[in-house]
């Protein structure tokens, strides 16, 4: 009697608790879809302002930064799936900076007012055309083309240049948010002056790294069509002590590409005159050669082998 | 020569009651799990998961660190008086300083064991992820020895003449306060009319400056540390460690333990 009763009880309480969890995972979905609504902005919205990440930081800024800097990647990663989901299911999907209809997919249903609103993509008109004088059509190019069909809305953006901000406050060394972050808000909220204001107070707190003028140079070419403006922040990128090859000869190319060939020869002059690092020196004397600096200008024969995308950049104007 | 076998007498039994310490074991236990956690968090990032690694990696080291001292730490003495085996060890001809001396010694040996052993699971990590094992890296890690050791001191000297809710309080309260010293010097700096400036001065020279431990970002971004910056913060921790011990020994001097 006494064992039939323990058990009784045992399988009274047992399932008294498996009533009360199953109460509030039903009360958690509850919450978490009135949540829903509010969550992509509000995630960042309610990001307290950095001096009281700091003072909560206990002097461990940096790490306060990493995680913040985490929840950014979360907020890009979100985004950016949600909307490669429905590119890959092909249904059209357009946000235009409306946060009601990103609310629909965030269980990564099919919502079928949205196949009917929008049509299939970003109209190739829309797509910024600044780089004509490469004869570089990257419209065409279907990695630019998806990063350009991300879109997180302006409005968006601007907390995600926030949160952003504060992270870059907190740990001004960490180069990741700044390039990263410049180049999500320039191609996923268009938002061209925050994305460079960051790259710019990364430059301020990084003046040695030669990532900040280049991707400002990027942007400012491939967004803002100020080819003038591009070429003088990749030049200052090429002349920071650890910037690739590469960084040098888009440089050059640049100045070749707005009309400036003696400028690109002077500028590889120098280069070469400040550089120790014998490769680059080899590619800068076959560069020479090539852009009318050298011996043999203008001849093929010794053409720097430095890929199509440069060769295609070499086109005389 | 007599009190130095005296103190370490005390210092072995209390490296042996804390290495067997229940909150040790189950500290160990979730600094292991935090570091596998610091991994996965870093694999997050688009870009220097290693830079996150180290940065979380050495943050939770000193973390776990600063809550092993201040858990056990708080007990160290009160344990023994509520125990009732204090008087048996004080019936022996052994003055109050040297138990205080030997439990401080005993007490940072075994939390010195458990941050070395953290560390070692962090380098490891580190060279599994790639990322360089640089000076600077040894040089953080050494300074928040000294963090570490004057929260184990606080907690001592706490300890000595108060209960453990309440040395948890006032260790944890001059321990925020001395993480926030730097940010306590800027404002006097920067507020010289402040109302507030006379008493906030007395308060930044009382507590402890965590501030000069802290080398964690510097060796993450691998910037310039001169041996200054490691010296005199280890000067300061010693001296430090010395005052708040002898103000320990002589409150637990003048305790009634009857």
């Amino acid at each position: 009697m006494t064992l039939w009763r323990k058990y009784t009880s045992i399988v009274l309480w047992g399932g008294l608790v498996a009533a009360s969890f199953w109460v509030l995972l039903l009360l958690q979905h509850r919450v978490e879809a009135i949540q829903e609504e509010r969550a992509a902005q509000s995630e960042l919205l309610y990001v307290p302002d950095w001096r009281v990440l700091h003072g909560l930081a206990l002097g461990d800024d940096a790490t306060a930064a990493d995680l913040l800097w985490i929840r950014s990647v979360f907020y890009i990663s979100a985004q950016r799936f949600h909307d490669a989901y429905h590119e890959y299911l092909g249904v059209p999907h357009h946000h235009h900076g409306h946060h009601h209809e990103k609310v629909h997919h965030h269980n990564h249903k099919l919502d079928h007012k949205d196949i009917h609103r929008t049509d299939s993509k970003r109209p190739v008109e829309q797509i910024p055309d600044s780089v004509d004088f490469l004869e570089l059509d990257f419209r065409k190019h279907p990695l630019l083309q998806g990063s350009l069909y991300w879109n997180i809305g302006s409005e968006d953006g601007r907390y995600l240049y926030r949160m952003l901000d504060i992270v870059t406050r907190l740990d001004p060394h960490f180069i990741t948010p700044y390039v990263q972050g410049a180049m999500n808000l320039a191609l996923m909220a268009g938002r061209y002056e925050e994305a460079l204001d960051l790259l710019e107070k990364g430059t301020v707190e990084q003046p040695d790294r030669w990532e900040m003028p280049y991707y400002r140079g990027f942007i400012r070419l491939f967004f803002q069509n100020n080819k003038v403006g591009a070429v003088e922040d990749i030049q200052d990128a090429a002349l920071k002590p650890d910037a690739p090859i590469i960084v040098v000869q888009l440089a050059a190319a640049l100045q070749i590409g707005i009309g400036r060939r003696d400028l690109a020869v002077r500028y590889l002059r120098t280069i070469y005159e400040i550089t120790e690092d014998e490769k680059l020196k080899t590619k800068i004397r076959d560069m020479l050669r090539v852009y009318g600096g050298g011996p043999k200008a203008g001849t093929t024969a010794r053409k720097p082998q430095v890929g199509k995308m440069l060769d295609s950049l070499l086109v005389e104007q | 020569m007599a009190g130095l076998n005296r103190i370490w007498a005390v210092a072995q039994t209390t490296f042996r009651e804390t290495i067997r310490n229940k909150i040790l074991l189950h500290m160990v236990g979730f600094a292991v799990a935090m570091l596998g956690l610091a991994w996965v968090v870093s694999n997050w990032s688009i870009g220097e998961p290693d830079k996150i690694i180290t940065d979380l990696g050495l943050t939770i080291t000193v973390l776990i660190g600063v809550l092993i001292a201040l858990f056990a730490g708080i007990v160290l003495v009160y344990g023994e008086v509520e125990r009732g085996t204090i008087l048996p060890i004080l019936a022996k001809p052994l003055p109050r300083w040297e138990f205080v001396l030997g439990k401080f010694i005993g007490f940072s040996g075994a939390v010195l064991l458990v941050y070395v052993g953290m560390n070692l699971i962090l380098i490891l990590l580190l060279a599994a992820v790639g990322r360089p094992i640089t000076p600077h890296l040894w040089q953080a890690m050494y300074l928040s020895i000294w963090e570490i050791e004057l929260v184990v001191a606080l907690a001592l000297l706490f300890s000595s003449f108060s209960n453990p809710s309440l040395s948890a309080l006032y260790t944890i309260m001059l321990y925020v306060a001395g993480r926030f010293s730097f940010d306590i010097k800027l404002f006097i700096d920067s507020n010289p009319l402040a109302p507030s400036r006379p008493i906030l001065e007395v308060v930044y020279g009382v507590i402890p400056h965590l501030s000069y431990f802290n080398l964690r970002q510097a060796a993450v971004h691998t910037l310039d540390i001169p041996w200054e910056r490691v010296v005199w913060p280890t000067v300061y921790g010693v001296l430090y460690c010395g005052v708040v011990l002898i103000i320990a020994a002589l409150a637990f001097r003048s305790r009634d333990l009857a």
